[in-house]
């Protein structure tokens, strides 16, 4: 008990383990595995639709890409993965089975939205 | 001096400073430094964003909670559960008003102070069971018999402990166990602490305190993995507010005590000041002396679990009142 | 026994009771504050995870297996995955082999580190419980370093894992973990020496190797009643026979024992990890599984809480036909209501706690009548009958 007491006068010293986030980031970092908000590279991404089929929570879907945005492909690309943050559960597999490696689950970690549209990411 | 402006005074000091807007200022203050003291020890923050550091957090939730929806329950006893609570702080402020804060006598004395606490105390227990019975929840009902049980057996360490320094006073006025404790023995003060007696009726008197104010390891009358808050469970709303700042209160009077009868009251030097501002000094010292208090309990209560009601008894009739008992009698045989 | 001609009160610890984290009903019958009976009441978790299962493909079903458990969630995927990769007779590379077993030890490093810190808060000792919650979070730390997340790791894939171990993980590791052998010296002296600890798990919810017995109970609540019983000892998997370790047990039986067990157990873990990193071999970290799978498995695990248990049934789809999961908890909670009886109210919270119990994994017995609404709980017998139904008809 009296080693317990003497501990507990050092953390009276010492910082608070907890961090005041989000005022302070000081000192705090995501590993670079770390599965976080989507990124995808549209330009790079062949439309072969493997990730909506693979997604284990089925929150991404292939939609049509608009004539405007066909214009510019040279390539077949007909659709383009578009993804429902609010049901994802950010697992990582569309990383894991994209044959280009257009999709990125960066070190981001998405902001709350009111309106779940609005965690809809292309 | 005609009778008016003393009167007026009477008032102003009743309500004020050193009353009732004082003394409430004083719970939340204490309830803070309590917080933020165990949250430092269990290496938290503590309460942060009311106030600087916090220090207006204790306010912010009294507010917060009496601005909620009350729920009155289908099997409450519904006069008294709708009064009660509202009238709960009222027999703790009388009680506060006999604690010297800011002159060496309380706002009111009386040759029996002590008597009229000690009475005081059970009433606190009694108001806390007719709460948790008239919730007609069955932990309530639990925590209301245990509230019951703490009472019964602390209440003789307690008395013991409070009688020692009365003792040396040779009196149950505050005023003149204050005073017995005003002088010097070369550079260390008169308090009671100092005495070996004295520094064993503290260490009681704290125990008990935690006990009477329901802090770990005593909070068994409102355990809350165990009996789900027991009394206080059913409260909710402007109800719970003012059980909160009645348990608060109770906080500053249980504190108040320890200072009033084993580290001096509010007694200090005045460095040769007039006597208009001895009442702001005395403040001060009162304030920081219950600081350290609180500073005490909040050690105390961080270092152990939760006893089991069973264990109380034990631990109050096998240990805590024997020494309180052998404590009177060193004082007797030492004098 | 009869108690109606003594004065006696029922109350309900939970569904909603600041014990119990999950909601799960303890209905107890107390005279004064003494217990004299309890029953649970399971099911108000239910969330249909084995209907849902029979309709995912199996690489899918890998992460509604990690989510039957936030805690343990690594036990359930691992153990998914290793019913599928019996069925596949896919031989996982060695290299994965050691990464499950680096996780899985982790996995048990956070659960029982959780679990003292909750028994902590259970009796009223919030400062041991915010304390040993911090050094958690070097666990914590590590296993986000390593896979990608604190919890819900996603690290299994079916013939392997799917985040390999870096030098600098590696270096990682070996800094962390002499630190939280330190830590753990002093959590244990605490845990064993402090008195209002032992004032409060000491003597409290003895389980004696006979009831365990009569409960079949799992886990280190088994291994407190001195059943020597260790999956990964008795029926290694993954790479478990290549590492030496001990099984710690005990005879008392009571919560303070399995606290000194848990923590002696974390000791164990540590040294599995260490001699794992050092003699992890290099080679792929995953095998292609086949694209239809045929067959049953039966797959157990050691799990933090116990022994973790999953029945597969695929019929040539890439869907199971019945899946079937047993977590530890289920095993587990009729010792401690056996246990809760004879103890004081107070008791009550640190007992049921003792087992670690995870009710959102356990609830799974639930019958609802859609066409009626009506819900019901099966009884032994009726389970039997349907049990005796089915295999008569041949419907399995």
């Amino acid at each position: 008990m009296a080693l317990a007491i003497i501990e507990l006068l050092k953390n009276l010293l010492k910082k608070p383990v907890t961090v005041n986030y989000p005022f302070e980031t000081e000192g705090l970092s995501l590993p670079s595995r770390y599965r976080g908000l989507h990124v995808v590279d549209q330009e790079k991404c062949i439309g072969c639709s493997r990730c909506a089929r693979e997604c284990p929570a089925f929150v991404i879907t292939m939609v049509p890409l608009t004539p405007k945005e066909l214009a510019k492909r040279t390539d077949k690309k007909k659709r383009k993965p578009v993804f429902d943050l609010s049901a994802c559960i950010f697992c990582g597999v569309c990383e894991d089975v994209c044959p280009v490696d257009c999709i990125d689950l960066t070190n981001k970690i998405p902001l709350p939205e009111e309106d779940t549209a609005k965690l809809v990411v292309d | 001096m005609s009778f008016a402006p003393d009167f007026l005074l009477f008032v102003l000091e009743g309500l004020l400073f050193p009353g009732v807007v004082t003394l409430i200022f004083f719970a939340f203050l204490f309830e803070w430094a309590y917080r933020k003291f165990l949250a430092r020890f269990q290496a938290r923050r503590g309460p942060m964003l009311a106030g600087p550091s916090g220090i207006l957090q204790p306010f912010a939730d009294f507010i917060k909670t009496a601005s909620k929806e009350e729920i009155v329950p289908d099997a409450a006893h519904k006069a008294i559960f709708k009064t009660l609570p509202l009238l709960a702080p009222l027999p703790v402020l009388l009680g506060l008003f006999l604690i010297p804060v800011s002159s060496l006598a309380g706002l009111v004395n009386s040759p029996g102070d002590l008597y009229l606490l000690i009475f005081l105390l059970s009433l606190f227990a009694a108001i806390q069971i007719t709460l948790g019975w008239a919730s007609g929840n069955r932990f309530a009902l639990i925590g209301a018999s245990r509230s019951g049980l703490q009472l019964v057996s602390f209440g003789i360490p307690l008395v013991f402990a409070a009688i020692i320094p009365a003792m040396r006073a040779e009196s149950f006025s505050l005023e003149k166990i204050v005073l017995s404790q005003t002088g010097y023995t070369g550079y260390v003060p008169n308090w009671n602490i100092f005495h070996v007696s004295g520094i064993i009726a503290f260490l009681i008197f704290l125990i008990c305190s935690l006990a009477e104010l329901e802090k770990v390891p005593f909070d068994t009358p409102e355990a809350e993995t165990e009996i789900a808050g027991g009394w206080t469970l059913e409260y909710s709303g402007r109800a719970y507010a003012f059980i909160i700042l009645s348990e608060q209160l109770k906080e500053v009077f249980m504190i108040g005590l320890a200072v009033t009868l084993f580290l001096g009251g509010p007694f200090g030097p005045t460095f040769g000041l007039p006597s208009v501002y001895h009442a702001i000094l005395f403040t001060l010292y009162f304030l920081v002396k219950s600081l350290v208090v609180v500073f005490l309990l909040s050690l105390f209560s961080a270092t152990m679990a939760r006893l089991k009601v069973s264990q109380i008894l034990e631990g109050t009739w096998s240990l805590l009142a024997p020494i309180a008992v052998l404590t009177v009698g060193l004082l007797i045989i030492i004098g | 026994m009869n108690h109606e001609d003594k004065p006696s009160t029922q109350i309900n610890v939970g569904p909603q009771h600041p014990a119990l984290k999950e909601p799960e009903t303890f209905r107890i019958v107390v005279e004064g504050e003494k217990v004299v009976q309890a029953t649970p009441i399971l099911g108000h978790t239910h969330r249909g995870i084995e209907k849902l299962a029979e309709s995912r493909d199996y690489n899918k079903l890998l992460y509604l297996a990690e989510r039957i458990c936030g805690i343990c969630s690594f036990a359930h995927q691992a153990n998914y995955a290793k019913g599928v990769e019996i069925i596949a007779d896919l031989s996982v590379p060695p290299r994965a082999q050691y990464l499950r077993v680096i996780v899985a030890e982790l996995e048990r490093l956070h659960s029982h580190l959780l679990w003292v810190g909750v028994l902590a808060h259970e009796i009223g000792f919030d400062t041991f419980y915010l304390l040993v919650w911090k050094d958690r979070e070097l666990v914590m730390d590590l296993l986000e370093t390593l896979t990608g997340n604190r919890v819900n790791y996603g690290m299994n894939r079916i013939g392997g894992v799917r985040s390999d171990l870096t030098p600098e993980i590696r270096q990682r590791f070996k800094e962390v973990l002499p630190k939280l052998r330190e830590r753990l010296d002093r959590i244990k002296e605490v845990a064993i020496n402090d008195p209002t600890m032992k004032a409060r798990c000491k003597g409290v919810g003895v389980i004696s190797k006979r009831l365990a017995q009569e409960t079949c109970v799992t886990g280190p609540t088994a291994r407190a009643s001195s059943i020597n019983w260790d999956l990964r000892r008795d029926a290694p998997y993954f790479a478990y026979e290549d590492f030496s370790f001990k099984v710690p047990t005990s005879d008392k039986g009571d919560v303070h024992s399995k606290v000194v067990l848990r923590i002696e157990e974390l000791y164990e873990s540590i040294s599995i990890i260490e001699q794992a990193l050092d003699t992890i071999p290099e080679g792929e970290i995953f095998a292609k599984p086949p694209s239809r799978l045929s067959g049953r498995a039966i797959s157990r695990l050691e799990a933090p809480r116990g022994e973790n248990f999953h029945y597969l049934d695929f019929r040539e789809s890439k869907t199971p036909y019945r899946m079937r999961v047993r977590a530890p908890t289920y095993a587990n909670l009729a010792s401690s209501v056996r246990a809760l009886v004879g103890h004081h109210i107070a008791d009550v919270p640190v007992i049921v706690a003792a087992n670690d119990p995870c009710f959102s994994c356990t609830d799974r017995t639930l019958v609802i009548n859609l066409d009626t609404g009506e819900q019901k709980m099966l009884t032994k017998k009726e389970l039997r009958n349907i049990g005796i139904k089915i295999y008569k008809e041949g419907l399995l």
